[in-house]
């Protein structure tokens, strides 16, 4: 896992997908793909730089529905957003960031609402839990953040500020120092919205009809320190992360829309502190880390709160062998201390989670690479059975244009805190999750000195999740979580990336598609008509796009989702319908000197679309945006 | 060509005409059994079905093929008032009043606070409230809100008898309130179990009501008996452990036989010492949700929620407890309520 987190982030090469270009142009620094991250067998995305770059006013869940074949599920705008991948729940996605696992421990996912893209400056997606090097498995897939990376030498302030409509404003400071040895980057950030959107609602009494949202304001403020110290050989960075968001959570609108009051506030402190050195036979990367979570949620009316508070302390660390032979070895070893209290834990709950995994391959003539990872974990003292994964990658062309890639593999995901010991229904005789399956992907990556060239990236997938846990009637009359079902999920990614780049123009098109089977196969629940059923809100068809273009100081972009039908009771009798958004954007950036400064202004759900993500939270129809980014760039001299 | 036209106007309104008489055909009404279906919390897919006692058949998802729109969040309860029903619908805070032979909807009361089951006395309408101390009354003439009566707790099921109002403490409570409804204030709060789900009234005015002993298991669920005159509890009928999980007690229209679900299905007279040691049918595979008696040859009804996620079931049984029929209906399927 740690050797993950440095293969990741302190040489972002190894983090190079399979779809965008082996060279990554961040300002003047260009970075170069190593053939053996590209050539392990799993499957990943780094999400393009210039959609991080452009999207900063939005939250990491909206930019990436927009941008990879992930499912994003929302409780309205601003509400509780939850990724997919693969078909699993948002509970079966990691997410790291800095080499720390952040999902929260008590229900074992991440509210992506609450992570603005002002946070990060690079991302990587990888579906499937096949990669067995983080701490603990997971089996939808990984989303991998990081911060502070990529700052140029001398002095940079932004001044960003953004509003539009439904009273939506945001604002931000951003200034990084960059020197040769030293780089700071600080950034402030907030973000408020009445959010007093206009949907449509068609099962109110009287007819449809046009209404506003109410209750669903949102606050939010954050500020992230990240500070690197460059040696010969070595690395070391600290960065330290609050987030604050307070919403009010607008009641679901079956036939009308009530004002309940319901509201809740969030806070995170995120502080990771990575070592790296990078010798000719030796790589090794240590991550300390500590995630401090409150969640408090208030439901006035029905006298109903909570009050949700956790810590994780981390430690990994990672080590990669380069023989001089064939063969190269990583080993990773981590834990990971939970705790976590709630007024509805019958006491402060704690769990260590101590793994280790190994991974060796071994090279024929750069053109097979073999490979087999194992992991072994102590949870609560108690060991697991061990995690394998197997695979094999193939250079068809000797030149690591196309890449065939094949793995199979046993990993596990542990139950959450909540599912263990929520009162009533925590279950602490839960299983962990457990997927086999497999993976079959192709890799090209197209001739980027040409004026037109693509990448394009195609997985197929299978795997088998047993034991999946769900909360279900017990015997008494409060639910219990139980290890009930058994699914099947399988399907198809693609992914393209087409740049055209005449003279005078630069265009971008980003594409991905994604079919996903997951069908519940097997159900401990007597007369379960769920079986042969696609899981609740797993659509079947997933596409997605972006067009960007860029002229002098102008440029425009495009993007367009479509989901599919997505089910909303287990024996798919009832869904909710797809949907297509379409969202445009243009701006123009005006440089004197050393200032530049950018205007951009972007149209979302063009067409008025009328569609929910989650069935009763109606998103809005269509919205205007306007930015203006102020950036003062001042270069050291050499 | 004037009267080519208006020959075809007429053929197209003759048309539409019968159109919509056939739109009222989705169900066949009878003898039978109105079934409220909750739906998933929070996802507005609540409805009614029909179960048709002549025919054997089950019509599904009737308030949204008669209304073309949805019924609401968590529809719990069904009171009826000749052909005219009320369909309480809890988490949506609505009551809808529909045409029973129609299904058609007469008119929406809004804004109500979760709003649970609402009993007829005098042309008015008391409704419960899951999150208020207050009954709301009701006009059904005019079918507006005309005001609220404050008990000082929450309320769940309820009961008439005669001009009282009895309504159950149930979440986290352990009393039933007595409410004078020629004076709309409260004349009594009597002390019971904990947590009492339903209740009901049999042929002698006494008020039978099913404590569950507490959502945590906290003590041993009992019946109590209520003397509807003095409310003084007259018997206590205590079940075997803490883990007992009674619940839905229901009695017949002859109001001299209980039912209620417990491991299955039990039935008492009001005459019984004791709670009966016996299911009249077990459960199985079965989740049993909700019981009604019906009105006709000893036969009962009961809801299958399956897992409380999917389409549930409704299940006939004979007097004998032998099952009969079985049906799918809508999602969780709960409350019944027979035709006159």
């Amino acid at each position: 896992m740690l050797i993950a987190s440095l293969y990741i982030f302190s040489v972002p090469a190894w983090s190079v997908n399979f779809i965008f270009p082996d060279t990554i142009k961040v300002n003047t620094v260009t970075v170069t793909a190593v053939n053996h991250s590209r050539e392990l067998p799993f499957s990943s995305f780094l999400i393009d730089s210039s959609l991080i770059g452009s999207s900063k006013g939005s939250d990491i869940g909206r930019m990436l529905q927009y941008c990879a074949p992930v499912i994003i599920k929302r409780y309205g705008t601003y509400g509780l957003a939850s990724l997919s991948i693969r078909g699993m729940s948002g509970s079966h996605t990691s997410v790291i960031w800095n080499g720390l696992d952040v999902n929260a421990p008590m229900n074992g996912q991440t509210d992506f609402t609450t992570l603005p893209v002002f946070a990060v400056e690079q991302m990587k997606l990888s579906p499937g839990g096949s990669d067995l090097s983080n701490i603990s498995g997971t089996i939808g897939g990984t989303v991998e953040m990081s911060s502070g990376s990529n700052i140029p030498d001398g002095l940079s302030v932004k001044g960003l500020i953004g509003g539009g409509s439904y009273a939506e404003g945001n604002g931000g400071v951003f200034v990084s120092i960059g020197k040769r040895m030293f780089k700071s980057s600080t950034k402030v950030w907030f973000k408020n919205a009445k959010n007093d959107f206009l949907f449509v609602n068609n099962n109110s009494p009287g007819g449809p009809e046009k209404t506003h949202r109410t209750n669903a304001a949102v606050h939010s403020n954050g500020a992230l320190q990240d500070f690197t110290f460059l040696f010969k050989r070595q690395e070391l960075s600290a960065h330290l992360w609050y987030n604050g968001t307070y919403r009010e959570l607008p009641s679901a609108v079956s036939t009308v829309q009530q004002d309940l009051g319901e509201n809740q506030k969030d806070k995170s402190l995120r502080a990771a502190l990575n070592y790296k050195y990078t010798g000719a036979r030796i790589k090794l990367n240590i991550v300390s880390g500590y995630v401090n979570e409150l969640n408090i949620y208030n439901y006035p009316l029905a006298d109903i709160h909570s009050n949700n508070r956790s810590e994780t302390f981390s430690f990994k660390s990672s080590a990669r062998l380069f023989g001089k032979g064939p063969f190269g070895t990583s080993f990773n070893l981590g834990d990971e201390l939970q705790r976590a209290s709630s007024l509805s834990y019958e006491n402060t709950q704690l769990r260590n989670m101590l793994s280790a995994s190994f991974l060796t391959d071994y090279s024929f003539n750069n053109k097979l690479m073999l490979m087999a990872q194992i992991r072994e974990m102590c949870v609560y003292s108690a060991f697991s059975l061990p995690e394998l994964t197997l695979g094999a990658s193939y250079n068809i062309d000797n030149r690591g244009k196309n890449l065939l890639k094949i793995n199979v593999s046993r990993n596990t995901k542990y139950p959450s805190l909540n599912d263990l010991c929520w009162s009533p229904g925590g279950n602490k005789e839960l299983k962990p999750e457990l997927s086999t399956g497999g993976e079959l992907i192709f890799t090209h990556s197209g001739d980027k000195e040409v004026i037109l060239f693509s990448d394009f990236s195609i997985s197929l997938f299978d795997s088998k999740v047993s034991d999946l846990i769900q909360w279900a009637q017990g015997n008494n009359s409060y639910w219990e979580a139980k290890n009930l079902k058994t699914v099947n999920t399988g399907g198809v990614e693609l992914s393209a990336t087409t740049c055209y780049n005449p003279e005078a123009l630069k265009l971008k098109l980003l594409t991905s598609y994604a079919f996903t089977r997951s069908v519940i196969t097997d159900s401990g629940i007597a007369n379960d008509a769920s079986v042969g059923s696609q899981l609740i809100y797993t659509p079947c068809n997933v596409v997605n796009m972006v067009l960007t273009g860029e002229c002098g100081i102008f440029r425009m972009g495009s993007s367009m989702l479509y989901n599919s039908r997505r089910y909303t009771v287990s024996d798919n009798t009832h869904w909710l319908k797809g949907y297509l958004l379409n969202d445009i954007n243009a701006g123009v950036s005006l440089k004197r000197e050393k200032t530049l400064f950018n205007i951009d202004i972007s149209v979302d759900n063009i067409f008025n679309t009328v569609y929910e993500s989650t069935m009763g939270y109606p998103m809005p129809l269509r919205t205007f945006m306007l930015d203006l980014l102020l950036t003062f760039n001042l270069k050291s001299e050499k | 060509m004037k009267q080519k036209i208006t020959f075809a106007i007429l053929i197209a309104a003759l048309l539409i005409s019968c159109n919509r008489n056939d739109s009222n055909q989705f169900f066949e009404p009878g003898k039978g059994v109105f079934v409220v279906n909750e739906g998933n919390y929070l996802s507005g897919n609540g409805s009614i079905s029909f179960y048709n006692f002549e025919n054997g058949k089950i019509y599904n998802d009737l308030f949204s093929e008669a209304n073309t729109r949805a019924l609401g969040d968590i529809p719990d309860f069904f009171a009826t008032d000749g052909q005219i029903g009320y369909i309480i619908v809890n988490n949506s805070g609505t009551i809808e009043k529909i045409d029973m032979a129609t299904m058609e909807s007469l008119g929406t009361i809004t804004d109500l606070t979760s709003p649970r089951q609402m009993v007829i006395y005098n042309k008015k309408g008391y409704v419960s409230s899951l999150y208020s101390n207050y009954i709301t009354i009701i006009d059904l003439t005019d079918f507006d809100v005309e005001g609220q009566i404050n008990i000082g707790c929450t309320s769940e099921a309820l009961a008439l008898s005669g001009s009282t109002l009895f309504a159950a403490y149930w979440s986290g409570g352990n009393s039933v309130v007595a409410i004078d409804l020629t004076t709309n204030e409260v004349v009594d709060n009597i002390t019971t179990g904990l947590e009492p789900e339903s209740m009901v009234i049999d042929k002698n005015n006494k008020l039978w009501v099913l404590c569950t002993g507490g959502w945590n298991n906290e003590e041993i669920p009992q019946i109590c008996v209520i003397n509807t005159s003095t409310h003084e509890i007259v018997d206590t009928l205590r079940f075997r452990t803490v883990s007992d999980n009674p619940s839905c007690l229901s009695i017949n229209s002859g109001c001299d036989t209980l039912y209620y679900i417990d491991e299955g299905i039990r039935r008492m007279p009001i005459t019984a010492a004791e709670l009966p040691k016996t299911v009249l049918t077990g459960a199985g595979t079965s989740l049993f949700y909700k019981v009604a008696p019906a009105p006709w040859k000893g036969m009962f009804c009961v809801t299958d929620a399956v897992d409380y996620t999917q389409t549930g079931r409704l299940l006939l049984y004979d007097k004998n407890g032998n099952l009969i029929d079985t049906e799918y209906a809508g999602i969780i399927p709960g409350f019944m309520r027979y035709t006159e």
